[in-house]
């Protein structure tokens, strides 16, 4: 049913959407750029030497000295306050899927950092209350408070793919959101609130050959969750539903990387696996606005479309080079 | 009958997903049909009429579906099923009496129309689902009697006349389907399928064969997925013609699908392979579990042929999750791929020992810095001991290596040798003699191995750890690692050359070269972006990888066959070259320099 009313949306998105992709592009070079959030003035940047840089109103300080040349990330709190840094060591020389990152918070624009521990994969929730983390060797998912220094592990079973990390999220009645493999191979989606310690699972994987995403939008703090086929011989249908089962999109196309819940809007990049000819593209980059119903497709390309929230933005990396999405 | 103008409504539906114009008066409708089903819903608002036989009247009122319910259910149920019922309204009761069809607000009432027989007026009521229906089975479908007692009766006999097995692989599979569809006993068997995907222990007499076909048939009809061997392209005998794909892959996958390690006659090997065709979930699991690579893998079909069209001969399932540095499991697989290493399915014991061997020949002795350490209580120091880290029973195994430190801290004599198990597999406390090592193989991996030993059953406290460090640099990123690169040792060791390698048509003219290697170091997030995702501007989880082959698509493009690191070998996987060379110049961002060679003698 919903199938149908999203045929509607693709016929009127395209004409009515006002968000539009473009090329990032700063006033320094993007391949020293960690985190820029232009309506504060703060920016982050890290030299060829290895050093962690923050520039607030164009006062630049350093954050974080390195004598090797090891690889910094940096993901920051939905309001901007707190940011999260991540640090890789000997990132080229010790090839190690499952190297611990050592990893770092501190207020956006701030000199000083705080070390939270020792994973990969953190995030921020609940505008700076929270980070998560996962430990992938014990896998634990870690959730530290950043201002009760409260420290919580889940630890996930899975017997199966020594190279998963979780996906996790928060809402603000203290549930850990996360996917796991459950003991025949199959995904799902668990919750855990910390109030009550009781851990819950919300959605089970119905195959082996699927995979679940999610993300949420804390104005009706509504999770969605996105069911995508890994079948690597046939062509399955791929769902975007909400956690209540209402389905949002359905499409016999496969949904590469991220589901980005943003604002009033949802964002994916949709993969024809079969492309029968040479005009078609391989890539196309959707979004969905809630307000009116609509369904956008704001890029196409050939190279694969890998998309990030970051600050009050949504980025994708395509074909070696940033785009920014943004409201005309 | 209603059925037709449900239908009808149906069609209508199924044109309008094609033409928007249509589609805002059907949007309203969907909204009213949301309305009028949490209407009838509500038990407070809409009680339930029709529990008893004895609440029906057939003097007073005749009774049907009611139109609201109907359509509901139709929208919200799988194409294929809808169009199964054709315009047979006993087919559609049965349906709905064996939950084929299942309304998900209403699972055991249904919404009907009373309508008196005097005044022709007809009143929307809720009765209880198999009251109501066998009311009306009895009334107007005499011959569909026979599938509901076959359902009541569980009686699988029907499914001898259906064989699943023979019909999915039969050329005359799609009309066989077809006409399946519109046989008597087709709401019996769709209601069988649902079973057999909700219950699958309850067909105990069924043989493994036809129960996939079952959970096939059951995919078909809620998900439209193709049903027909042809059509799903899984015709592994064609793969099997292949006398090294036959040898080296269809037969030990047999052997682990009947878990068995005796030789497979070739009527076996034949019957492993259909059933393998209708099994749905065995090759994306195939020796998966206790973390020993990157899961899930591909379907057998796909990792057949790209067995065939992979210019590498060691493809084996070697267990990359057991070493935690993808640097090593590449350079272990190029070195033994250069060294024709002959390995079965042994997590690379063989690969690691020829890896020391030539890092030990070229003078960079640390490469495998692995070992078992403890505390010697006698002399008060820490010893340790080199380990090769695979569960083979060699000299440098674990095993062995625990044993010897077991001797020497005289727990065990020299004559006692351990077994191994798996964790939780011994007793504690059982009256198990000697001495026993259990490892559990799930958390077992460079990064930590932990393990329990016991004694004549009895477990003992023990010190003894795993230490392991690798200095592996894999490519050279300055002038001054160069010359103790893998990729320098190599050339220098085997006496090879390199080349980058920045399109497909160099790739494909380095690929021909006869012992040539092609390897390099791209981000997870190009690679896999189905399961890896980048979360910032600067964005990469480093995988080494090799590139087997180039296999052709049906527009006749080419695509690379890549072994990443964390896959098992025999794991080949088909990339666009867009994805490989993006994945490469993401890592060289944060590398500095290019990471795609080949390596070759001239």
């Amino acid at each position: 049913m919903q199938y149908i009313k999203i045929s509607l949306l693709i016929f009127t998105g395209l004409a009515f959407g006002n968000t539009k992709a473009r090329l990032f592009n700063p006033k320094f070079s993007t391949s020293q750029i960690r985190a820029y959030y232009p309506e504060l003035n703060i920016n982050y940047t890290q030299n060829f030497k290895g050093e962690l840089n923050v520039s607030k109103s164009n006062k630049k300080k350093t954050i974080l000295k390195n004598s090797n040349p090891d690889v910094l990330y940096i993901v920051s709190s939905d309001n901007d306050k707190i940011v999260g840094i991540e640090k890789i060591e000997n990132f080229s020389r010790e090839l190690n899927f499952r190297k611990l990152s050592t990893l770092y918070y501190t207020k956006n624009g701030d000199s000083s950092v705080t070390e939270l521990g020792k994973g990969v994969s953190l995030s921020i929730h609940l505008n700076g209350e929270y980070a998560s983390f996962y430990h992938p060797v014990k896998k634990e998912i870690i959730i530290q408070g950043i201002k009760d220094f409260s420290v919580k592990k889940i630890k996930l079973k899975n017997v199966w793919n020594p190279y998963f990390y979780p996906t996790i999220i928060m809402n603000y009645s203290k549930d850990v959101i996360y996917n796991e493999y459950a003991d025949d191979g199959k995904m799902r989606i668990s919750k855990f609130n910390l109030r009550t310690n009781k851990k819950s699972i919300l959605l089970r994987s119905k195959s082996i050959k699927r995979r679940f995403d999610f993300c949420i939008h804390h104005s009706n703090e509504m999770i969605y969750i996105l069911n995508s086929s890994i079948d690597t011989l046939n062509s399955l249908p791929t769902f975007i539903t909400t956690i209540n089962g209402e389905q949002i999109y359905k499409t016999d196309y496969k949904i590469t990387g991220k589901l980005i819940c943003y604002k009033d809007s949802l964002f994916f990049s949709q993969e024809k696996t079969k492309i029968t000819n040479d005009e078609e593209y391989k890539y196309t980059l959707r979004g969905y606005e809630f307000k009116n119903s609509k369904l956008l497709q704001l890029y196409t390309s050939q190279y694969q479309i890998n998309l990030f929230k970051q600050g009050n933005t949504v980025y994708f990396h395509n074909n070696k080079n940033i785009y920014e999405l943004y409201k005309k | 009958m209603r059925v037709w103008l449900i239908l009808f409504i149906y069609s209508f539906v199924t044109h309008a997903q094609e033409n928007p114009g249509i589609l805002l008066s059907l949007d309203n409708l969907i909204s009213k049909d949301k309305q009028k089903i949490a209407f009838y819903a509500s038990n407070s608002n809409f009680p339930l009429i029709i529990s008893e036989k004895k609440d029906i009247d057939p003097k007073k009122y005749s009774y049907e579906l009611n139109l609201d319910y109907l359509n509901s259910l139709f929208f919200n149920s799988p194409a294929t099923l809808n169009n199964s019922v054709g315009t047979n309204i006993c087919t559609l009761y049965e349906l709905i009496y064996l939950n084929v069809y299942q309304h998900k607000s209403f699972k055991n009432s249904l919404i009907a129309n009373q309508i008196n027989k005097r005044t022709k007026q007809a009143k929307a009521i809720k009765a209880l689902k198999k009251t109501l229906l066998t009311h009306l089975i009895n009334q107007n479908c005499p011959q569909s009697k026979a599938n509901i007692t076959l359902a009541r009766n569980n009686n699988y006999k029907v499914l001898k006349n259906y064989s699943f097995n023979e019909l999915l692989q039969s050329n005359r599979c799609d009309q066989k389907v077809k006409s399946l569809v519109s046989s008597q006993h087709f709401p019996y068997i769709a209601y069988l399928s649902k079973r057999a995907k909700n219950k699958p222990s309850i067909f105990k007499n069924v043989s493994a064969e036809e129960l996939n076909g079952l959970k096939l048939f059951n995919q078909y009809l809620q998900n439209n997925s193709r049903i027909c061997s042809n059509q799903r392209g899984e015709n592994l005998l064609s793969i099997s013609q292949d006398e090294l794909t036959r040898k080296n892959y269809i037969t030990p996958l047999c052997k682990d699908f009947y878990k068995t390690k005796r030789s497979l006659k070739s009527n076996e090997i034949l019957k492993c392979l259909n059933a393998i065709r209708n099994n749905l979930d065995f090759c994306y699991t195939h020796k998966a579990r206790y973390n020993n690579a990157f899961f899930p893998l591909q379907d057998c079909k796909v990792i057949g042929e790209n067995f065939i069209l992979n210019k590498y001969k060691n493809l084996t399932s070697d267990c990359p999750g057991k070493i935690a540095n993808e640097g090593i499991v590449n350079a272990a697989r190029i070195i033994s791929t250069i060294t024709n290493v002959k390995e079965k399915d042994h997590c690379f014991s063989k690969k690691i020992e020829k890896l020391v061997q030539f890092s030990n020949k070229a003078g960079v002795e640390d490469i495998w810095d692995v070992k078992l350490c403890y505390l010697n209580k006698f002399y008060n120091d820490k010893r340790c001991y080199k380990t090769l880290f695979d569960k083979v029973d060699g000299p440098l195994s674990y095993k062995t290596i625990i044993e010897r430190i077991l001797r020497d801290s005289k727990v065990i004599t020299s004559n006692i040798t351990c077994m191994t198990t798996k964790y939780k597999v011994l007793k504690i406390g059982a009256s198990t003699s000697g001495c026993a090592i259990q490892i559990d193989p799930s958390i077992c991996s460079l990064n930590s191995c932990p393990f329990t030993i016991f004694i004549d059953g009895k477990k003992i406290k023990h010190n003894i750890h795993l230490e392991s460090k690798i200095h592996l640099s894999y490519l050279p990123k300055t002038n001054k690692d160069y010359s103790n690169s893998f990729q320098s040792l190599l050339k220098s060791e085997y006496k090879m050359n390199s080349s980058s390698i920045k399109s497909m048509t160099q790739l494909k003219k380095y690929l021909k070269i006869k012992g040539s290697i092609i390897h390099g170091v791209g981000c997870a997030e190009e690679l896999l972006s189905n399961f890896f995702f980048k979360k910032s501007f600067f964005s990469c989880r480093p995988i080494p990888f090799l590139i087997s082959g180039v296999k052709t698509d049906a527009r006749g493009y080419n695509n690379a066959l890549v072994n990443l690191s964390i896959d098992n070998m025999i794991n080949t996987r088909e990339l666009a070259w867009n994805d490989i060379s993006s994945s490469v110049s993401s890592y060289s961002k944060h590398f500095g320099k290019w990471s795609l060679y080949a390596i070759y003698k001239d």
